[in-house]
């Protein structure tokens, strides 16, 4: 037996492996190279950073502030891309427009957009809930429309034969049909959604009364807490991860995996 | 119970498609193609692959519009797919792979049966699933199952809605010799309890010989129906079909 068939066997055990030999690799270099903490603190000192922040209650409050408004970004974006997929799926008109407005929009990162979206938005909340929103619309709908149009026409042609209604036919056979493609949008949307919100928070400064995670990390900068900022983007690392693991692979398990559709 | 006159006639039925690119003139599948089904009957439409015996199904049960002709089942014509007719198609995958077995022939019951009634939809599909033989399988999903098993549900599914008529498009095609003669049976014995009217289109001469009553043979020069043949089983009738096939 070869020493790495565990690995290949216990993917999440192997990955705790790795993260943990880094760490190790982290504090043996700090401890013998003797580099300015300024630079790279030990991982004592950020954890410490990062236990401080989340017991003033600042940390807790910011994570929870970015999740928030990301979560509003990605419902309302997957809305549109719902009813954009749908009105696409029903019209040839629609279809022909969906695909022209996400060839323009699709290739555009959110952060591009930035100075637009003050200017029109200011810099409130809602801004950076626009910039969420165009992060996750494209990616997700781009999606729908390819996965509405590769639905099997064998399902299609079961639900001519049990009478349903076009409307049961979108609803209980295409959406149905097509969730590996929504759930692989949902994930690139996410992704997108994230790094666009972290970044739009470094450029806005603080929005709402602490701010959000982008604004945290900045601010760690400023104030030359090098700490700090590791704890940040740490905490960024550790929330994406969770999110692919507690909601995506979840999600997927209990959905496309149990129906034997995740070939795609 | 049964309605003896509710015979499924296609009439002057021509369908072609249009022309693909290159060529200037359509592909003639069906030139004035007219068939006669019996209440009851079971029919075998027998034909080379390719010759357009699928699409005449289609056609017969609405899912495709004939160029000319009209197809009435009983006194009324048929325009587009309903529960009166099912259809079973060649690929296993036509449960819906989101459902478990179960869930497929209960959704089925709910969206054609008026009114619906729970308790009843579940002896229907309990009493369907275990003529079968998928006792046992209920909360499996779909790929959880082999083909043979797929197209027994697809069976059960389809008699669960307790239909006029079965269109069955070489359902069994895909499955090896043993699991092919053993849904063979419970096909004829489902068809023989139940008094439904079964079309089956094949190619495998020895399928239309074990299964039917009558066997037309479709004539692909002429885009219709042959001959057409009472089933006496003979080993001069099996020669004759193989002629006609060659």
């Amino acid at each position: 037996m070869k020493a790495g068939n565990w690995m290949g066997r216990h993917r999440s055990l192997a990955r705790a492996f790795w993260i943990g030999a880094l760490l190790l690799c982290w504090e043996l270099s700090v401890k013998l190279l003797h580099v300015s903490p300024l630079l790279f603190p030990p991982i004592e000192e950020v954890l410490r950073v990062m236990g401080e922040s989340f017991l003033r209650g600042d940390l807790f409050y910011q994570t929870f502030f970015s999740l928030g408004v990301i979560l509003w970004g990605l419902l309302i974006g997957v809305v549109l891309a719902f009813l954009l997929a749908l009105l696409s799926v029903r019209s040839q008109v629609m279809e022909s427009l969906t695909d022209a407005l996400t060839a323009i929009a699709h290739p555009l990162p959110g952060i591009a957009i930035l100075p637009l979206i003050i200017m029109w938005f200011g810099t409130g909340t809602g801004a950076i809930v626009a910039i969420i929103v165009h992060s996750a619309l494209w990616p997700v709908l781009l999606n729908l429309t390819a996965g509405f149009r590769a639905v099997p026409k064998i399902y299609l042609d079961v639900g001519h034969n049990l009478s349903l209604r076009p409307l049961a036919i979108t609803w209980e056979i295409r959406v149905r049909a097509s969730f590996s493609y929504l759930l692989s949008g949902l994930k690139i949307g996410w992704a997108r959604a994230w790094r666009a919100l972290i970044s739009a928070e470094m450029v806005f400064g603080a929005i709402g009364s602490k701010g959000g995670l982008g604004w945290y990390i900045f601010k760690q900068r400023t104030f030359m807490n090098t700490a700090g900022l590791f704890a940040g983007i740490i905490l960024v690392i550790a929330i994406g991860m969770a999110v692919e693991e507690l909601v995506f692979n979840r999600l997927e398990r209990c959905t496309i995996q149990k129906w034997g559709m995740s070939a795609q | 119970m049964r309605n003896d006159r509710l015979t499924l006639r296609g009439e002057h039925l021509d369908k072609s498609f249009p022309p693909l690119a290159g060529q200037t003139e359509g592909h003639v599948v069906l030139s004035d193609l007219s068939l006669e089904v019996r209440q009851g009957e079971f029919l075998s439409i027998l034909g080379k692959s390719g010759c357009g015996k699928s699409t005449l199904l289609r056609i017969l049960g609405g899912f495709d519009p004939p160029d000319r002709g009209k197809i009435t089942l009983g006194e009324q014509p048929v325009l587009h797919p309903d529960s009166r007719m099912i259809m079973i198609f060649q690929e296993p995958g036509q449960l819906f792979p989101w459902m478990t077995l179960w869930g497929n022939i209960v959704y089925a019951i709910k969206k054609t049966a008026r009114p619906f009634h729970k308790e009843q939809a579940a002896e229907r599909a309990e009493a369907c699933l275990s003529e079968v033989g998928l006792t046992g399988y209920e909360e499996s999903y779909p790929h959880e199952l082999s083909g043979g098993m797929k197209q027994r549900a697809a069976l059960a599914r389809a008699l669960a809605l307790e239909p006029l008529a079965l269109l069955m498009d070489e359902p069994f095609s895909s499955l090896d010799y043993l699991t092919r003669r053993s849904a063979q049976d419970t096909l004829l014995r489902l068809w023989r309890e139940r008094g439904v009217t079964v079309i089956f289109v094949t190619h495998d001469i020895d399928e239309a010989l074990t299964l039917s009553q009558r066997i037309a043979v479709f004539d692909s020069a002429a885009h219709r129906l042959g001959e057409c043949f009472q089933n006496d089983g003979s080993p001069a009738l099996k020669g004759r079909l193989e002629a006609l096939l060659r």
